[in-house]
């Protein structure tokens, strides 16, 4: 059993949430329920989406079909029998992504550098130093937001948004990193950029980087 | 073979939607006004879910290159083929070059239509709905000049529907439901009540992602951002400006902003063919009313017939008229440019 609250929202959505901050062990445990949500719904043709976030996972369903109270007790029947001690890990392997630091891929990284007071080596040193976990995918398609940014190099957005940032741009915005698999408006300090394709709506499937597990950047030269 | 001629504001492909891929930041996308959707399928014969072209504004056109039987639906008024005006919501038999133009209409802002056997055109993900915001449908957009093709012609379908379903549930009215996020209903009380007494216009800011509403500023705040969470169809959020944004069918997958509830399902359609610069109202309704409205409507969506009909073309002065007569004579419906009158038994 876990804890978590269920709410509605509108007539097609309900929301479990589990706690109120960004926090990895709660997120583990978003991931770790939608696995026994997936399980138990999957005889359910009136669920359209089952998704998580940081700290929730959002169920749409087809009212036609399903109340909120049937869905709400099903939730409840599958918490009872879920064991959120279980500490079986998923081996989800670590998703390396190679990115070319500065210059011309990543033209704020000389302003943080700066600003911060630290050599850009040292930024990208420490940017790539750790495996940062995709607590969530959203804002575009695969888009991975990224927990665990060392406070050292986080570093507020720019004032005014890029018309177009580059697609395979890696940014930091707050404590935050990221990376824009299309090329968009935004407002991040972008430091380097990968060619690997994050999305690609051919492939089934499409995204590269999945919702729960870790990804690592790696300094790739020329 | 259809050529296009002209796409009006924006002509996309679009079904009932692109689901379950919210897990890797694709939201629903698919068409704004699905009853409108579903009745130009039903008019021409065929499945609930064939792609329909979505066309959002006045003026579109193209030209056949092909027999088939094409339907139109929406808002209530007039398409034109050639100099024949024929009401909106319903099939017609196109020869060889027919054009057919759909003009501005006061009554709404979306068109869907739909040819007998269905386009031929390519599934991303499961669907056929073009996604505004990212760049991975973007074969999905009608343009000018496309060149469309279609699956199996089919032009046995000349048929009307018995039911002023658009007047009654999808035409805007200046009541929007909402259903209240139980969160709002508990914290913030004070924020129902001056959003229930607040009149808000539609701005020019509405596109497939949201609608933008513009009004008096007394819902500003400083509450901090939420932690970015999953969002709906419908969802209303609150920016600190204190302008609410109601989310469509191509919004974001997640957001930040202070939800206050949501638009309940049945009412997508009629919030989308309100036209820019009308007002709107909110009005709380709770799950179980919203569930009772819901069945209510359904049931008259379901009790929709179509009903073959003959169509007359008058040339009087200068005016030209066309009036479609169903099979037994029950619907009569009479159009010029200006006017359309439907006559029911």
């Amino acid at each position: 059993m876990s804890n978590p609250k269920i709410f509605y929202h509108g007539d097609s959505t309900a929301i479990i949430k589990f706690g109120d901050k960004i926090d990895e062990d709660i997120n583990i445990l978003v991931h770790k329920f939608l696995e026994s949500l997936v399980r138990g719904f999957s005889e359910y043709s009136s669920i359209l989406d089952i998704y998580p976030t940081y700290n929730s996972i959002i169920i749409d369903y087809d009212p036609n079909k399903i109340l909120y109270e049937n869905i709400k007790e099903k939730i409840n029947l599958i918490n009872s029998e879920f064991d959120s001690s279980d500490n079986e890990k998923k081996h989800y392997k670590i998703i390396e992504i190679p990115v070319k630091y500065g210059g011309e891929f990543g033209p704020d990284l000389k302003r943080m550098s700066k600003a911060l007071n630290i050599t850009e080596k040292k930024i990208i040193q420490i940017h790539s130093s750790q495996k940062y976990r995709v607590h969530m995918i959203g804002f575009m398609p695969g888009f991975p937001y990224l927990g665990g940014l060392d406070k050292r190099i986080s570093f507020p957005r720019l004032d005014e948004p890029r018309l177009a940032v580059p697609e395979g741009s890696v940014g930091i915005a707050g404590d935050q990193t990221g990376i824009y698999p299309f090329s968009s408006p935004g407002g991040w300090n972008i430091i380097g950029r990968t060619n690997l394709k994050l999305f690609d709506s051919k492939k089934n499937p499409p995204n590269l980087i999945i919702s729960g597990s870790y990804i690592k950047f790696k300094i790739q030269n020329d | 073979m259809i050529k296009i001629l002209n796409t009006a504001t924006l002509s996309s492909f679009q079904d009932l939607g692109r689901f379950g891929k919210k897990s890797i930041g694709v939201s629903q996308s698919g068409c704004l006004d699905k009853f409108s959707f579903i009745i130009s399928n039903f008019l021409c014969g065929n499945k609930k879910n064939e792609g329909a072209i979505e066309i959002v504004g006045g003026g579109f056109s193209c030209e056949f290159m092909e027999d088939v039987s094409i339907a139109v639906s929406g808002p209530t008024g007039i398409f034109k083929i050639n100099n024949d005006q024929i009401s909106i919501n319903s099939s017609i038999k196109i020869k060889k070059y027919d054009t057919l133009y759909i003009p501005e209409n006061k009554n709404g802002n979306i068109f869907y239509f739909s040819i007998s056997g269905g386009f031929k055109v390519n599934n991303i993900m499961n669907s056929v709905s073009f996604h505004q915001p990212s760049s991975i449908t973007n074969d999905l957009r009608v343009n000018i000049g496309d060149i469309l093709h279609m699956k199996k012609p089919n032009s046995n379908f000349q048929k009307l529907i018995n039911s002023s379903f658009f007047e009654k549930y999808i035409k805007s009215a200046n009541d929007i439901s909402i259903i209240y996020d139980e969160v709002t209903l508990n914290k913030f009380p004070d924020f129902i009540n001056i959003l229930e007494s607040n009149q808000y216009t539609i701005s020019a800011e509405a596109s497939r992602q949201g609608i933008r509403l513009k009004g008096n500023d007394n819902l500003s705040h400083k509450l901090k951002d939420e932690i970015s969470s999953g969002v709906s169809l419908g969802t209303v959020q609150l920016p600190p400006s204190g302008q609410p944004i109601i989310l469509l069918n191509d919004s974001q997958t997640t957001g930040g902003y202070l939800k206050l509830g949501s638009i309940p399902n049945f009412e997508i359609p009629k919030l989308s063919q309100t036209k820019i610069n009308s007002t709107i109202r909110f009005k709380g309704i709770d799950l179980s009313e919203s569930n009772n409205f819901r069945k209510k409507i359904d049931l008259k969506f379901n009790s929709i017939k179509l009903e073959d009909y003959f169509l007359y073309n008058h040339k009087i002065k200068n005016n030209h008229i066309s009036v479609q007569i169903s099979e037994n004579d029950s619907i009569i419906s009479i159009a010029n440019e200006q006017l359309i009158n439907v006559f029911k038994e």
